[in-house]
């Protein structure tokens, strides 16, 4: 008798909505590539979304061209708009497996060029776990929809070999567990030895904050919960011989638990060596006060460390992105962080509204932005059909103040030209560079007028 | 009336009744549950000075000032107790102005008493903070204790307290249980230690953050609050008050803080830090503030002058040196063992009483540091455990010399030629005091026995320095020497029995090995070689505050 050896294959479990995407796009008769939203875990991946990358030029082409900055730049984009849990966890492409021999070549190129893109994307460095980091590859046929090419990626080696996948429907994929929290942040620092430019001004006020973010203990629904406890434990039910069993995950509801959360920050000890204070040194201070909504899913069976930190993650990368945009509008007003009394961070709002059957994702509007932009901009980069109605604006709330300016209106053409000019991401190293460019904030929708974005913080007079 | 018994420490009452008879007044110290109420020290001052909640600033949280003393006080607060001397010079103690009975209590018991009662925390943190700087004064504001902000984090428990958390009707006693089996047992009630956070979810409206720059505001500094803080909390607490008394023994710190910092009048303000003093027939600690960037030197007026003089203290013993802060949240484990002779049995001798070191020291002996000192070095490792007591004590803060440095110091003195430095030479008693006199200028008693076997009949003279002195004594003759760390001497019998350090041991810092195999242990009279000759170097104690 010889022994077979069977090789194991990692299931990926998609969302049924998302075969109606494919089925969609494959009617339209046009090739498609896009980002793979969904977790990855230790044992499967999931798939909750496919989203299409819009095309670069309007002209069509039955032919698909894969250009990497341009699929790594709207996967930037689209990661911003993710609640936590939820990340960029491959490409996929509908196309004819006959117009392009190169296509699943292009396509893991344009893999590892979105991963480095995205892991730039936020300054702060994340603690990472250790093993491969696999991303997905699906090349759909656009003739049977079937998936002719399913594969993984380690995105830490280059070189490695792909790994066989086997993609799986099923509704709902997991059941998802339910994380939110509001944050207070309230820093005040002194101004002298903080640097000069907004960018070192404001990451200098966030990231010690971050750090106690990433060290802070999180109450679960009031309770204090074991690192290895199950955020969401699993039911079981008895059967008909009285013997317990765990359900089926194809009977179970695709939400579980909802957990509101609190933060309680650990205190920095490092000033604790300090032996004297040197009064002559005293300055003006500058002062970030508010609260961050943070939130995140997490499927079956994720221990309770594991959703705390993607929600810690969340809130951080909310910070920094954040402070990104207002560092942008800063620059485009050719304006110091420090000459202003008040500078208002954007707000994050919701789509669809809560109580759907859908994730909740999000986008950022500053004070006095209407909501419309808002919608522009995520038809645009998340190509999803939502109206105004659709935004859940009670997430965060803008304070008002006492006295306000608004920022004169800048010429929309020139607001238009400055978006399209928008530096993309940093580089390890800190120089920035030009890359190909994506309308982070996009103003026009096929065939209608072009939105003015007012852009307005407050200011006293000088 | 309220308790059912008043206690009073013993050391106090005769402290008490002596500064009473020299018409000293000032304030009591006590603790108490519904049944007993326990008075466990007291503060000189007068009745003009500043009304005691400044005092209760020393002491840690459970503590109170809830009396007085003095020839003629009177009770402020119905509860208030009061001891002063009657007509025939005895002292009188009264509880809202009723005259009662009261017991006397060992500090041993006390502390057995409060052991059994309360649960020690032992609350860390930092509430860094921003303040601004006024007229060259800055004061931390009682809001940096805001209990919308301020949470305790008891990890080890697995509880976190703020001001929302309700246990029902649980007492502070559940914390002590421990699950076995399928049991609940008590657990000890050794110190629970707890670690302050900041709550992020206090605010009731969600604003978006909102950045503020004035340039006409108040210039400001970032001040590092450093918390360390003990707590003595009633068992049968409710476990919902818990947070609230916390908070109010951190707002003692607080206050204590800002005393200090209201010294600080130059440029450079010295950061507070709290520490833990615990002074001789205290059965627990007293809180002082320091400002960290004074040293002891600098701080001598003021431990002169008023810690010395508050506390009732002698200022002929360094008290309140920061080397003998207790350490709440000790840093790192001690490579060195100490007090090894603690949890060894009595001698059984008729009528033997114990004359032991008083103070801590460390065990040198044979191997330590990497230091090969095997058939040679027994006397360097007896100098240097003289040395640790004194270091630990605060009465010095110079390190702990090596053997070459040992000897260095011989041949500075000259005592010893300069080829000396580096051998394997031997050294004994009479270098043992010199060293102690260059290195740390402590003067030493040398006794000398013409023969071993004599060496039983000076238990008496043993006995007397450990009671004066209470320093550890270095003893050689024969071709060994020892450290003796006391003495179990019998009055009516005379026979004596002695504690014995050996330097020999080459083993490692192994508590039972060493105790078990007699490395420290008590020696009858044939411990010592019976006809050889011995010199025994006495460290005097010298009278510094």
């Amino acid at each position: 008798m010889c022994k077979v050896f069977i090789k194991m294959v990692r299931i990926i479990v998609a969302e049924e909505t998302c075969a109606e995407s494919i089925r969609t796009w494959r009617k339209q008769q046009e090739p498609v590539v896009g980002l793979i939203l969904g977790k990855t875990t230790s044992t499967k991946d999931y798939i909750i979304k496919f989203v299409r990358c819009p095309a670069k030029s309007e002209t069509s082409s039955k032919v698909l061209k894969i250009e990497d900055n341009w699929v790594a730049g709207h996967a930037v984009e689209v990661s911003h708009i993710l609640p936590g849990g939820i990340s960029v966890i491959g490409l996929f492409a509908v196309a004819d497996p006959s117009s392009d021999k190169t296509l699943q070549s292009s396509l893991r190129q344009a893999l590892y060029c979105t991963y480095s893109f995205i892991n730039h994307s936020c300054p702060y460095k994340f603690p990472t776990s250790e093993g491969p980091k696999l991303w997905t590859v699906i090349h759909f046929d656009m003739t049977s929809g079937r998936s002719i090419f399913s594969k993984q990626f380690d995105m830490l080696d280059r070189v490695s070999s792909a790994k066989p996948v086997d993609l799986k429907y099923q509704q709902p994929c997991s059941r998802w567990s339910f994380l939110n929290s509001h944050v207070d942040i309230d820093i005040t620092i002194p101004l002298a030895p903080l640097a000069s430019t907004n960018v070192q001004c404001l990451q200098a006020m966030v990231w010690p904050f971050c750090d106690q973010i990433l060290n802070s203990s999180v109450l679960l629904n009031g309770a204090m919960m074991n690192d290895s406890d199950m955020v969401d434990p699993e039911i079981t039910v008895k059967s008909g011989k009285g013997h317990k069993q765990k359900h089926k995950q194809s009977t179970l509801a695709k939400w579980g638990k909802t957990h509101s959360c609190e933060f309680f920050l650990h205190n920095d000890d490092n000033e604790s060596d300090q032996n004297g204070i040197d009064l002559s040194k005293a300055s003006q201070c500058i002062k970030l006060c508010g609260s961050f909504y943070t939130c995140a899913y997490v499927p079956l069976k994720t221990p309770v460390s594991e959703a705390i930190e993607e929600l810690k993650f969340d809130l951080i990368r909310s910070v920094f992105r954040r402070c990104s945009l207002v560092c942008e509008e800063l620059q485009d007003q050719n304006r110091q962080l420090t000459s202003h009394q008040y500078v208002m961070f954007p707000r994050r709002v919701g789509f669809p509204k809560q109580n759907t059957d859908e994730f909740q994702f999000s986008e950022y509007q500053f004070h006095g932005e209407p909501l419309e932009d808002c919608v522009a901009r995520i038809q645009e980069t998340f190509d999803e059909a939502i109206s105004v109605d659709d935004i859940n604006n009670a997430l965060e709330e803008f304070k008002q103040v006492k006295s306000t300016e608004s920022v004169p209106k800048q010429d929309t053409q020139e607001m238009i030209d400055k978006d399209s000019q928008r530096k993309d991401v940093q580089i390890e190293n800190g120089e920035m560079e030009e890359q190909a460019q994506f309308p982070i904030r996009a103003l026009l929708a096929a065939g209608t007028a072009v939105l003015a974005v007012v852009l307005s913080y407050l200011s006293l007079a000088d | 009336m309220r308790f059912q018994q008043v206690l009073i420490v013993k050391p106090l009452l005769e402290k008490l009744e002596s500064g009473l008879k020299q018409a000293k007044t000032g304030l009591l110290v006590t603790w108490n549950n519904d049944d007993i109420l326990l008075v466990t020290g007291c503060l000189q001052c007068s009745e003009k000075d500043e009304p005691k909640v400044q005092f209760q600033n020393f002491l840690p949280g459970g503590f109170h000032i809830g009396g007085r003393f003095g020839t003629s006080c009177k009770s402020i607060d119905d509860d208030e107790i009061s001891v002063q001397l009657n007509e025939e010079k005895n002292v009188l103690v009264k509880l809202s102005s009723n005259v009662i009975q009261y017991e006397v209590v060992a500090s041993k018991e006390a502390s057995e008493l409060l052991d059994s009662s309360t649960i020690q925390f032992c609350v860390k943190g930092n509430l860094t903070t921003t303040l601004p700087v006024g007229n060259g004064l800055i004061q931390i504001p009682s809001e940096i204790l805001s209990n919308r902000n301020l949470a305790f984090c008891l990890e080890e428990k697995k509880l976190l307290l703020h001001d929302a958390s309700d246990f029902q009707t649980t007492t502070c006693e559940s914390l002590l249980e421990k699950t076995k089996g399928k049991q609940t047992v008590s657990g000890s009630s050794g110190p629970v230690k707890c670690k302050i956070l900041r709550r992020t979810s206090c605010h009731e409206t969600k604003y978006v953050p909102t950045i503020e720059c004035n340039q006409n505001d108040q210039k400001v500094v970032k001040f590092p609050v450093c918390i360390e803080m003990l707590s003595y909390v009633n068992k049968t607490l409710p476990l919902n008050k818990l947070y609230d008394e916390l908070r109010n023994s951190l707002s003692r710190q607080i206050n204590s803080f800002n005393s200090c910092l209201r010294k600080e009048t130059r440029i450079k303000c010295g950061v507070p830090k709290f520490l833990y003093f615990q002074p001789y027939g205290w059965c627990h600690p007293i809180a002082i503030s320091y400002p960290s960037n004074k040293s002891d030197m600098d701080l001598l007026d003021f431990r002169k002058n008023t810690l010395h003089s508050t506390f009732l203290v002698p200022d002929t013993k360094p008290v309140f040196r920061r080397k003998n802060a207790i350490a709440l949240f000790p840093n790192k484990e001690s490579l060195l063992l100490a007090n090894t002779h603690i949890g060894l049995p009595t001698p059984r001798i008729p009528d033997g009483k114990l004359f032991l070191v008083k103070g801590n020291y460390d065990y040198h002996h044979y191997m330590q540091d990497r230091m090969d000192d095997n058939g040679w070095g027994c006397a360097y490792r007896s100098l240097q455990t003289l040395i640790s007591w004194f270091r630990n004590q605060a009465y010095t803060e110079e390190k702990i010399p090596t053997h070459k440095e040992i000897q260095q110091i011989l041949v500075d003195v000259g005592d010893k030629p300069k080829e000396f430095v580096g051998t394997r030479k031997w050294i004994g008693s009479i270098e043992v005091s010199a060293v102690l006199n260059q290195y740390l200028g402590i003067t030493s008693k040398i006794m000398f026995v013409s023969q071993g076997s004599e060496l039983t009949n000076r238990g008496r003279e043993l006995a007397m320095h450990f009671t004066n002195q209470g320093t550890p004594i270095m003893i050689g003759g024969g071709v060994l020497a020892h450290t003796i760390l006391g003495v179990c001497f019998s009055e009516t019998t005379g026979e004596t029995r002695f504690l014995i350090l050996d330097p020999h041991y080459t083993g490692g810092e192994d508590l039972k090995v060493i105790q078990d195999k007699g490395w420290c242990g008590w020696k009858g009279p044939n411990f010592w070689n019976q006809t050889a000759y011995y010199n025994l170097c006495l460290p005097q104690v010298p009278e510094m505050c």
